[in-house]
């Protein structure tokens, strides 16, 4: 009985096994900015993590409260420029990323809005271009 | 101390930590831990197959697990270091993950179903080694042998989705 069970779970789970790793919970063609402070910068694999918490009265009311970040293992982000240093506690941060389609307070990081005006980006994924979403009309 | 805490600590050791901070030995020792698969539970398949007269029927089966246990046993020890060095890195996470408690129930299972065909049906294998007939038994600790390591496998690929 215990392995029916087991059986019944494993094909569940099936479904979010075939879209490769969590990006299916996540809802990719939306970007959201996380501004706020840093609480957890978590350099690690398999998953780096950035805990941000969002204060009233920010600029998107819906972003108000503490996210979980989720980014790509460091070696992914190292290839971008990020290091063990980019953020620590308390910094004040600025994060475009992919929310969690079940509203949970998750997302997946896209790149990292810097002082400067620069992007970090998370990986190899950029936005489309104003010429590819012109073409992509037709 | 609660296992919870003890895994704490351990994930929190320099070396559990540099780990799960770097950048190439992560990957390599995750990499290992799944080629390494070809060697064990693939081989094993091999032999498991052989004793369902699925593949190479007309050779001894005592002559193909002569050859593939020498490959197969040091694969297998090649996941169990790597495993074992994964979970140091996430010792906490991994611990309280549910698949990887059902990853570890049915390990002990396949070891209990491997003794079972060393202890009764390998010391008199030369009686049926070459014979159309398999015995019952040992069929199926050939089938329960695949199912479970299949189980084993999709545990540890779906307990990553929560790490």
């Amino acid at each position: 009985m215990k392995f029916k069970h087991l059986a019944i779970g494993l094909l569940a789970v099936a479904p979010l096994a075939l879209a490769h790793h969590s990006f299916a919970m996540f809802e990719l063609t939306k970007d959201v900015a996380y501004e706020g402070t840093v609480m957890e910068y978590r350099w690690e694999n398999p998953h780096t993590h950035i805990i941000v918490k969002v204060d009233p009265g920010a600029a998107d009311p819906a972003t108000v409260g503490t996210w979980d970040i989720e980014g790509g293992s460091t070696n992914i982000m190292g290839r971008q420029g990020w290091t063990r240093a980019t953020f620590k506690v308390g910094d004040h941060v600025k994060l475009i990323a992919h929310p969690m389609k079940d509203g949970t307070k998750g997302a997946s990081l896209f790149y990292a809005q810097l002082p400067d005006g620069k992007r970090l980006y998370h990986d190899i994924a950029r936005p489309k271009t104003e010429g590819a979403t012109a073409s992509a009309k037709y | 101390m609660s296992i919870v805490s003890w895994c704490h600590w351990l994930q929190s050791t320099p070396w559990a930590t540099s780990i799960r901070q770097s950048d190439f030995m992560f990957p390599v020792i995750e990499g290992s831990h799944i080629l390494a698969l070809s060697l064990s539970v693939g081989l094993i398949v091999l032999l498991d197959l052989r004793l369902l007269r699925l593949v190479l029927p007309s050779e001894r089966v005592s002559k193909i697990m002569n050859q593939v246990m020498p490959w197969a046993l040091p694969g297998f020890g090649i996941m169990f270091v790597t495993g074992l060095l994964l979970f140091f890195a996430q010792a906490e996470k991994v611990y309280t993950n549910g698949y990887f408690r059902v990853k570890m129930l049915v390990l002990i299972l396949v070891g209990i179903n491997a003794l079972i065909y060393q202890l009764k049906f390998y010391p008199a294998m030369a009686e049926w080694d070459l014979s159309e007939s398999v015995p019952r038994g040992a069929q199926a600790i050939a089938i329960v042998s695949l199912a479970f390591w299949m189980i084993v496998i999709a545990c540890g690929r779906l307990m990553a989705y929560e790490l």
